[in-house]
């Protein structure tokens, strides 16, 4: 049986988009023997792993940043927020109803500024307010998936139960879109622009269209997101909810969320790289670009891009791409080994012998400056 | 009946399921490896005796492949994968390519394991003796899927008349990646080719 107290949060949901549901009484522990207490347990238990997970990033200014900005969304009826950063490059966060919350770094890789990582996490927050987790374990469609939840988890591995603990909340379109207003609402009340949350969307559907384009897969979206209503109506619903919510606050946030970031955008894009999907990658490096274009970063894994994928022409965009990043000031040194290399495959020593050298200056530490140092010694 | 032929099945399966075969390896003499790759013979190591045809990778380990595991990839060609395998048609699968620098050959490597491992980062790259010539020797650590262990690894790579010889090894990070080193630093310093 449901819960009376959901039916109005719910139908105000499905009724009047951009009316946020109220929020539903302060959240008190469950009683170990409901359904409700069995799934918190579960989810302390996930916590436990995850405190111990080597995808955990441990860097308390990145951490703490997330935690706070999760802590002013969070209002009545949600257990106090415990924030988790993994080394994940999937688009991923999640709630459970424990109040334990993952932000996976291919997420916070894809935000442009504060406010759209903020939408991410009040929409989370919100599910969670509504008890959508609770509802779907209720669900009789739901209960194969959460049996494989409960018996998947005491013995599978922390990354494979984590996978699978998200499964259990895969939310329908109903519960997305009366999460998706209270999350708008939420930030609104935050002080931020609530047009940014559409634009995560239009975001991820330029990418999604890029790789299409590319004649790649795009991305499967986690099972978190497998029920969510697709991007395009999803984007138009929350630009109309923004509007009925008005301005809101003018500060997005952007610089704060650039300068945070900065220091982890190397090792997350390296990681973007791996999956291989060049469409979609391009797609997120011309957005960098568009906002910046002396984004020497940007410009640099952009001639990765082309540098991996080698198709015809490819080699010539990726040489001008790195030439272009060696030329930024702040761009990653390994622009310049990057043109290094592909001087020493094209036999222009003197070309080679002039990057290489100005890669072990800038980064006279780096791993790899042994193997840099014979191939300068080369006659 | 559905449950009686599907019964069936799974015993069938389970009865041709070939269990891995792992044979000491004998120490004090020298072990020939596909492609002309030998190594001194060190009977710390088991060999799998199981291998596929036209498959050239060769796995070795101490404790289990789930506790350590050395594998040498013999003699890999221009556009095979690292097990010598041909990609199939219409798959995008990491090749190797005659012109790789040894930075490449280690994203060739990441690219290889990283259906089972996550998290790969990059260690030191350093140009090192190998099959009795020049050769590079890389590190690296990783996380491996499904039980989340840290893991380290090292590895020796060098290019021979266009064909690309590795050793690498990899256990979990703490007490069996350090305790085996040592014997496997001896033997990729054993490494030749023939002929």
């Amino acid at each position: 049986m449901r819960p009376s107290r959901l039916l109005p949060a719910l139908a105000a949901g499905l009724a009047l988009w951009g009316q946020a549901p109220a929020p539903p009484a302060p959240a008190v522990r469950p009683d170990l023997k409901t359904d409700e207490g069995g799934l918190w347990a579960l989810a302390d238990r996930e916590e436990q792993r995850l405190r111990q997970s080597p995808l955990l990033v441990r860097d308390e200014a990145l951490r703490a940043y997330v935690q706070k900005l999760a802590e002013r969304l969070v209002g009545p009826g949600v257990p106090p927020v415990r924030t988790y950063v993994l080394e994940i490059p999937a688009f991923n966060a999640n709630m459970a109803p424990n109040g334990m919350m993952q932000v996976w770094t291919g997420l916070l890789l894809r935000c442009e500024n504060e406010a759209q990582l903020v939408a991410i996490l009040g929409h989370e927050i919100a599910h969670c307010t509504l008890k959508h987790g609770l509802e779907g374990l209720r669900d009789a469609k739901s209960r194969t998936a959460w049996a494989t939840v409960m018996l998947a988890v005491p013995v599978a591995g922390p990354l494979v139960s984590l996978g699978t603990l998200a499964g259990g909340f895969a939310y329908s379109r109903t519960q997305e879109r009366s999460a998706d207003a209270l999350g708008l609402e939420l930030m609104a009340k935050a002080g931020y622009p609530p047009g940014e949350a559409a634009k995560i969307w239009a975001n991820l559907a330029e990418e999604m269209q890029a790789e299409k384009e590319a004649g790649g897969e795009p991305a499967k979206r986690s099972r978190l997101f497998a029920t969510h209503p697709p991007e395009a109506e999803r984007q138009k619903a929350l630009e109309e909810g923004a509007a009925r919510l008005g301005a809101g606050g003018q500060d997005a946030g952007a610089e704060r969320y650039r300068a945070l970031v900065a220091p982890f955008r190397m090792a997350w894009m390296e990681a973007e790289l791996k999956h291989r999907r060049f469409g979609e990658t391009l797609a997120l490096l011309a957005r960098c670009l568009r906002a910046d274009p002396r984004d020497g970063l940007a410009r640099y894994f952009e001639g990765e891009v082309y540098r991996i994928r080698n198709q015809e022409g490819d080699a010539a965009k990726a040489l001008a791409a790195f030439e272009a990043a060696a030329g930024i000031p702040g761009a990653p040194p390994e622009a310049h080994r990057a043109l290094g290399r592909l001087h020493r495959k094209a036999g222009r020593k003197p070309e080679m012998r002039a990057a290489y050298a100005r890669y072990l200056e800038l980064r006279p530490g780096a791993e790899d400056a042994d193997m840099i140092k014979s191939y300068l010694e080369e006659p | 009946m559905r449950k009686t032929s599907l019964a069936v099945a799974l015993l069938l399966a389970v009865a041709c399921q070939k269990p891995a075969v792992w044979m000491g390896v004998p120490g004090g003499q020298v072990v020939n490896l596909p492609e002309g790759l030998t190594v001194a013979g060190d009977p710390l190591w088991n060999r799998l005796e199981e291998h596929k045809e036209g498959v050239r990778d060769v796995w070795w380990t101490a404790n289990g492949n789930a506790l350590d595991l050395v594998v040498f990839f013999t003699g890999i060609r221009p556009g095979e994968v690292l097990t010598g395998a041909k990609p199939k048609e219409g798959v995008k699968a990491p090749v190797f390519k005659e012109d790789m620098q040894p930075e490449e050959i280690v994203d060739l490597f990441d690219q290889f394991i990283s259906p089972w491992a996550t998290s790969f980062h990059r260690g030191k790259l350093s140009p090192a003796p190998f099959l009795g010539g020049d050769g590079f020797r890389f590190e690296w650590s990783a996380v491996r899927k499904g039980d989340e262990v840290a893991l380290q690894g090292v590895g020796y790579g060098a290019v021979r008349k266009g064909r690309l010889y590795l050793v690498t090894f990899h256990a979990p990070r703490l007490h069996y990646f350090p305790t085996l080193l040592p014997r496997v630093e001896a033997l990729a310093k054993s490494a030749r080719l023939a002929g």
